[in-house]
């Protein structure tokens, strides 16, 4: 127990950096349509599902309801995300792509696939496409 | 179906953060986050780091850095001392209080590390690991 912990064998941190190395190319990319990572992945999400409450939102995106605020802010700010109350109860807000935002998520999702390209060209399609599959298996 | 299932980016940031809380979760019985007790964890081994030193090792924004270091200068784990005359780089240590507090956090480290590979696999996550390394390194 008291031997010290080397970075190398924490799956943490090994999740994290990667994460945020991967994340970085990414947000390079879509920088230039003003968005983050956690920002696209709302946009995308709101594009196939509209209306969804921030639990939906933060249960479907595994993220922590502070920070899916944060990440909220700019977008409702930019007129991006609209919100309405639900119909079956007027304290619980609904969120949707506006019209303005369905046209930054077009753009984005360009952005997207040049990021993707560029990961996979450097890392191997086929290993990418292995590393996604044993990714989500945590946590599904 | 995951949500995004061809998105190697959505792949890894939901990875990360589902196996963060799992490693908050054990943590938070010492007051910690799994990145508090990085961030102590490296200030430890070097004695002394300037905030960007810190930065720059853990890939992290400055701001995440501050935020995530506020609560530890304020219960007394982690303290500042200002490098003369450049009085804007911040030396960073760690207090007794905080050298203690990480020894304790160790187990819980440990009992996390334990869950995962439990449920995960032992040589799967050595396997996983090397590819997230790899990947980081390319």
């Amino acid at each position: 127990m008291n031997r010290p912990i080397s970075y190398d064998e924490c799956n943490c941190f090994a999740l994290r950096q990667a994460a945020r190395h991967v994340t970085q190319i990414y947000e390079r990319h879509l920088g230039q349509v003003g968005l983050t990572a956690a920002q696209f992945t709302i946009l995308a999400k709101l594009a196939r599902t509209p209306k969804l409450t921030m639990l939906d939102l933060a249960d479907a995106m595994v993220m922590d309801r502070t920070t899916l605020v944060r990440a909220m802010k700019p977008l409702q700010r930019d007129g991006l995300v609209e919100t309405e109350s639900a119909e079956h109860d007027g304290r619980t807000f609904e969120f949707s792509l506006s019209k303005s935002g369905e046209k930054t998520f077009d753009q984005a999702a360009i952005a997207w696939r040049a990021a993707q390209d560029e990961f996979e060209e450097k890392f191997g399609r086929a290993r990418a496409k292995a590393l996604r599959s044993e990714l989500f298996d945590i946590t599904e | 179906m995951p949500f995004a299932p061809e998105d190697d980016c959505f792949a890894i940031r939901q990875a990360a953060r589902h196996v963060s809380q799992l490693y908050d979760r054990h943590l938070a019985n010492v007051g910690l986050t799994i990145t508090q007790f990085s961030i102590m964890g490296r200030i430890r081994r070097a004695g002394r780091l300037t905030m960007k030193q810190l930065a720059d090792e853990m890939v992290l924004q400055r701001t995440s850095l501050v935020r995530a270091i506020q609560p530890l200068r304020r219960d007394g784990l982690v303290f500042t001392e200002s490098l003369e005359p450049e009085q804007r780089a911040l030396l960073l240590g760690l207090t007794k209080d905080g050298e203690e507090r990480i020894l304790a956090a160790r187990q819980h480290w440990y009992a996390a590390q334990d869950e995962f590979e439990q449920r995960f696999g032992l040589a799967r996550a050595a396997a996983l690991r090397r590819e997230l390394f790899a990947l980081t390194q390319e």
